[in-house]
């Protein structure tokens, strides 16, 4: 695989620094390349058993795939490796005309592989993979996804994920994250939207996959991530007993977990950092610790990151993984960064001019969030 | 992927003899899967034989994988059809509830598996008798494991269908609601013998393993409930508070118990002098038992009370060096007490 000057020069393996006196951790570059690499045609293959038991959810694992890519190369680099604007060979199409024929044309949402049902998980990951490949999403039937998405929203403003009626408030964040991306956003009802949100937070703090349901790190990131995009964040009740809920998911081994008592999993590295830093919290864990026990969960031969230290990696992991060390700081500069409201590069939502809301950390801003309105926290 | 060992793993797929199991295993559903999507293109679904025959086969893919949605979606379609020409429907959701059952036999965390059999309820509107039945299918699958927030989510959409039949309807809003802590004038009443059950429901699975918070997350919807509807909100809420010590007294170190004490301090009023015997019963705690949580709860007991900021600055220092992962924090709350 060629790669350009610029990350050229990165050793395949390096150094992050992890707490005072300059200890450091690995961090395997080059495996993580040669194992992403490798993904797409090895799960291709009609007998790749680990394939066949994902093949529903393919839209998801590429925007997975792509998005970790891209926070490890720069970007004409991920689209070459990945053949995400040109066919990489005769047999496969670009990923792209993928998207693109995964579209449902009756129903106005995409599938998670050719043929399937649409529903608005895939929908937003297709729209994501869509974006981040600079592909104009007015070229899509805009007006037919707005209104599949519109014909989601119940009447308490929840969503549901497609016609056959589950409730969850990770569909909540994909259509309004959706809609966002596609300038769409005064289309629902907002405000109920935001309203139903709202009353699935706990008196713990937390928020859960549906009113009345126990408070989940997943949920929490779905529930905040959409009232930052709602640019209604003043709805949390108790913002500090919510981020105090969040950095008590942090466990002796550095890790986090999804609930009290639960084991540490990567995953919550994403769930949970994007939402403390949505609401200004993030030095409320100890960064240094996460990092390490992220660290820990690489394969440093075939490269990827686990859920958690010696077991095997696979991509869902290994995004939230890189996307953890990204929002920690912990990723050399000359890499792109993860935005923690939308998921995407932070250069994509700069030029998309997506707009969301955060709290300010006690009047420093990252970054990588100074272009979103601040909402100061008050005392 | 969660929970495999990664040697192991790799392991596994360098035995030939099961990697070509995996292989073939991976054929098969391609060539299951095709068999399905020509059916469903070919829309056959009219004729009663190649119906039942498409229900059969998406039923054999699901036991093997109950994830793909576009499985369920298609039994669906097809179950509407086959309904419309039944009379008595209690094979049909004999089947789906055995279906769905072996599916979460096998993968308890399926979404798919979940939503189907609310569907199913949902269409077919069984009298309360069927429901009881799931009731106690869900504390089966709870011993099984006591966290699995699908099955908690399922059972409390169990006990707000039986609410509607009680409530002289099957009329739910959507798919989605289940009972709210949010005691308003919306909000269905549940039939007081099931509201007493589930409230002990709660109690036994917190008295088994106080670790539970999903049980103690149920018990703090129920609460409002159990207050609004048999009144005698001191006794209840005595009550609450020595499931907590009971548990705290037990275990200082686990969370659990810790959190539903922080939401009871926040929701409910107490007695100032309640509250300063449980100071005291704490203080004495800390002397055996010097952890990080019967801090953090003293702390919040002495902050509800408002009394005692030095003892709670005291408390604070102690922390910000005991939980240091956590000490911005703990900073952060210093830092505004001692400028009061
Ligand atoms: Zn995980």
């Amino acid at each position: 695989m060629s790669t350009p000057s610029s990350s050229e020069e990165l050793p395949g393996k390096m150094n992050i620094p992890a707490g005072e006196n300059g200890s450091f951790v690995f961090f395997h570059r080059e495996s993580h390349l040669k194992y992403i690499a490798s993904l797409s045609a090895k799960l291709d293959k009609p007998s790749s058993y680990e394939g066949a038991v994902t093949e529903h959810l393919r839209m998801s694992g590429i925007y997975w795939t792509y998005a970790a890519l891209s926070l490890l190369v720069q970007r004409p680099e991920a689209d070459k490796v990945l053949g995400v604007t040109s066919a990489p060979s005769d047999d496969r199409p670009s990923i792209v005309d993928w998207v693109l024929k995964c579209y449902v044309k009756g129903t106005g949402g995409f599938g998670g592989n050719l043929g399937h049902d649409a529903h608005i998980l895939y929908t937003l990951s297709a729209l994501q993979i869509l974006v981040m490949a600079e592909y104009d999403l007015n070229q899509l039937h805009v007006d037919d996804i707005v209104k599949f998405i519109l014909s989601l929203q119940q009447e308490d403003g929840s969503f549901v994920g497609d016609q056959w009626g589950e409730v969850d408030t990770r569909f909540s964040y994909c259509a309004i994250s959706a809609l966002s991306l596609l300038s769409s956003l005064g289309e629902i009802n907002l405000p109920k939207a935001v309203e139903y949100i709202a009353s699935c937070q706990n008196l713990d703090g937390g928020f859960g996959s549906m009113k009345g349901a126990e408070s989940h790190a997943g949920q929490v990131f779905c529930c905040v991530g959409a009232l930052s995009i709602a640019k209604s964040l003043h709805v949390i009740k108790h913002p500090d007993l919510l981020g105090w809920w969040l950095a008590e998911r942090q466990c002796d081994s550095g890790g986090l977990n999804g609930r009290p008592e639960k084991q540490a999993d990567v995953c919550y590295s994403w769930w949970i950092l994007s939402a403390l830093s949505i609401i200004g919290r993030v030095d409320w864990i100890s960064g240094d610790k996460l990092a390490t026990f992220i660290s820990k969960a690489q394969d440093p031969d075939d490269g990827g990151i686990a859920d958690r230290p010696d077991d095997m990696p696979d991509i869902f992991h290994t995004f939230f993984g890189l996307s953890g060390l990204s929002l920690l700081g912990k990723l050399p500069s000359v890499f792109r960064q993860i935005d923690p409201v939308y998921a995407l590069p932070v250069d994509i939502v700069l030029e998309q001019k997506l707009s969301a809301q955060i709290i300010g950390s006690n009047g420093k801003v990252e970054d990588r969030l100074s272009h979103y309105e601040i909402v100061e926290r008050h005392k | 992927m969660h929970g495999r060992n990664r040697e192991d793993y790799k392991a596994k797929f360098r035995d030939p003899k099961v990697a070509a199991g995996l292989e073939k295993k991976a054929q098969q559903w391609y060539t299951l899967m095709d068999a399905l999507i020509e059916a469903r293109k070919a829309d056959n679904s009219k004729e009663k034989d190649k119906r039942k025959g498409t229900i059969d086969l998406i039923e054999k893919a699901l036991l093997v994988n109950p994830d793909p949605l576009n499985l369920w979606n298609h039994r669906r379609e097809l179950l509407v059809l086959e309904r419309e020409e039944m009379e008595n429907t209690d094979p049909m959701l004999k089947n789906e509830l055995d279906l769905t059952q072996a599916a979460l036999q096998r993968n308890p965390k399926a979404y798919g598996s979940w939503f189907h059999r609310k569907w199913i309820l949902a269409l077919l509107q069984p009298d309360s008798s069927v429901l009881q039945n799931e009731l106690k299918l869900t504390a089966q699958f709870l011993t099984l494991d006591e966290r699995n927030f699908h099955c908690w989510n399922y059972r409390r959409f169990v006990v707000s269908a039986l609410a509607s039949c009680w409530n002289g309807g099957w009329e739910l809003p959507s798919m989605g609601p289940q009972i709210g802590a949010s005691v308003n004038n919306s909000a269905p009443s549940i039939p007081q013998d099931v509201l007493e059950a589930e409230w002990d429901f709660t109690h036994q699975k917190i008295q088994h393993n106080f670790s539970n918070f999903s049980a103690f997350h149920y018990r703090s919807q129920l609460l409002p409930r159990m207050i609004a509807q048999k009144g005698d909100e001191a006794a209840i809420l005595e009550e609450e508070l020595q499931v907590v010590e009971n548990a705290i007294f037990t275990e200082p170190d686990d969370q659990t118990a810790w959190w539903y004490h922080k939401l009871l301090l926040l929701e409910y009023k107490f007695e100032p002098s309640r509250l300063e015997e449980q100071a005291e019963m704490l203080r004495e705690l800390l002397e055996d038992s010097p952890g990080k949580w019967v801090l953090v709860g003293l702390f919040e007991i002495l902050s509800v009370l408002g009394t005692r900021k030095e003892e709670r600055c005291e408390l604070l220092k102690r922390l910000i060096t005991l939980d240091q992962d956590r000490s911005t924090r703990y900073r952060e709350l210093l830092e505004k007490l001692e400028s009061e």
